[in-house]
């Protein structure tokens, strides 16, 4: 796993930043069939090499940027921050359809822009 | 999404809002219907007897299920040879599933019948099996919760993957002293595949049976709700029910006195059901209830139900409707 920072003050109370975030996926040994099992009525797996395959290679690149205003005594910070700003559509885990028959992705958070403000004092 | 959040650290007092859009669910939907028959295929591997000795000759059949109507004399059969390593979590050798495995073919058609290999209770069962050169001995197979090892039976339509069903083995007890294989003898009864006693449908007038010979006429997209019985089995002796059965314990080398438990699954070339399989927690009036949604168009329709007991018995029944 690989992650790189970036931030950088531009004065006047004002930052940026940014983060990316490279993953080799998990290894998992991989489904390659399905039989039926009668006797306890549910479908079994065919498994192929152990540990023979990956989730796909997971990345994501996020943002920051913020801004803080001082009063008499205070802090007031706002902020907003775009996690996985190129809406990477990462897999972070396999699922199976309960006969076997199909093979899918959990998927990773979309686009997830949040502004916030703190106020300290 | 809003956040609002009051902290008190370090001597410092904050407090935080956050603003966000909440992400939308990321696990995915797969359709599965384990109830729909949208092609033919096996729905259920019947050992008749359904536990047998080694050396013992069984009969075997399936039932085989399709849109269309299909029937059992394309199935072929085999026992599977090949131990399981104990690695292994699946209930039979990979090398049977892929072909490469010992296999014993008994046949092709509605019903087969087959000898239970004289070494099947050291392969699959509590006997210690034969070791390999230059290595000791292997352990016993496990038994399942009843007790119970299993001969497997692979059933295969042309073109479609194996399925796997079994022939329960009776091995007596090995490594129990004299008085309690006397015991075990005298109190062991041997499985008994259950049988569908009727079907019934509930409508206003209560419940009234489904003649099995019979197409029975019901609007389409109707919720039909139907209980399934099998016969009320006494204490003792062959039942096709829910049979009382002897569980070894080797721990205490007690004998435990089990009852089995029933489980019918549904299946329908259409509609769907509230629940794949259902049970019975009524043992004096056993039967399980299902609700079927049947299919919105009209035309033909089949229900298959399929019960199961606990120690590997199957019965089961075919029952054809007509959509208006």
């Amino acid at each position: 796993m690989l992650t790189a920072l970036l931030s950088y003050d531009l004065g006047a109370g004002l930052d940026v930043g940014a983060r990316l975030r490279v993953a080799s996926g998990y290894p998992r040994t991989p489904v390659i069939g399905n039989y039926y099992d009668a006797r306890r009525d549910r479908y079994e797996p065919r498994l192929g090499p152990k540990n023979g395959i990956r989730i796909p290679t997971f990345w994501q690149a996020d943002l920051r940027a913020s801004k803080r205003w001082r009063f008499s005594g205070s802090e007031l910070e706002t902020y907003l921050d775009v996690q996985n700003v190129t809406n990477q559509d990462n897999a972070e885990e396999i699922v199976y359809a309960p006969d076997y028959s199909e093979r899918r992705y959990i998927r990773g958070l979309p686009l997830l822009p949040v502004l916030g403000a703190t106020w300290s004092f | 999404m809003v956040v609002l959040r009051r902290s008190r650290s370090a001597g410092a007092r904050a407090l935080t809002l956050l603003l966000g859009a909440a992400p939308c669910g990321c696990v995915p939907d797969i359709d599965d219907d384990p109830s729909l028959v949208s092609s033919e295929r096996v729905l259920a591997v019947i050992a008749e007897p359904p536990e047998a000795r080694e050396g013992d000759r069984v009969a075997l059949s399936a039932l085989v299920a399709g849109s269309r109507g299909a029937s059992g004399a394309s199935v072929s059969y085999s026992f599977c040879l090949t131990r399981k390593p104990l690695s292994e979590l699946g209930p039979v050798d990979p090398s049977c599933l892929s072909g490469s495995g010992e296999l014993i073919a008994l046949g092709q058609g509605s019903r087969v019948e087959g000898m239970v290999d004289r070494g099947a209770c050291s392969l699959f069962g509590p006997r210690r099996p034969s070791p390999e050169p230059g290595q000791p001995a292997g352990r016993p197979v496990d038994p399942d919760p009843t007790g119970g090892f299993y001969q497997p039976v692979l059933a295969s339509l042309p073109e479609q993957p194996a399925v796997l069903g079994g022939v329960r083995l009776d091995c007596g007890l090995p490594g129990a002293d004299r008085d309690q294989v006397i015991e075990y003898n005298l109190r062991h009864r041997p499985n008994q595949n259950p049988a569908v006693e009727r079907l019934e449908l509930l409508d206003a007038a209560g419940w009234s049976a489904l003649d099995p010979e019979a197409t029975h006429p019901i609007a389409a997209g109707q919720r039909l709700v139907l209980r399934v019985s099998w016969p009320s089995c006494a204490d003792d002796g062959p039942c096709a029910g829910a049979e009382t059965y002897v569980l070894p314990v080797p721990a205490s080398r007690a004998l435990l006195e089990r009852s089995e438990e029933v489980l019918a699954s549904w299946y329908a070339s259409g509609g769907g059901f509230d629940a794949p399989r259902t049970g019975s927690v009524e043992l004096t009036s056993p039967h399980a209830e299902n609700t079927w949604n049947a299919p919105l168009q009209p035309g033909p329709a089949s229900v298959w139900v399929v019960l199961r007991d606990g120690r590997g018995g199957v019965g089961h029944a075919h029952y054809r409707f007509e959509m208006q």
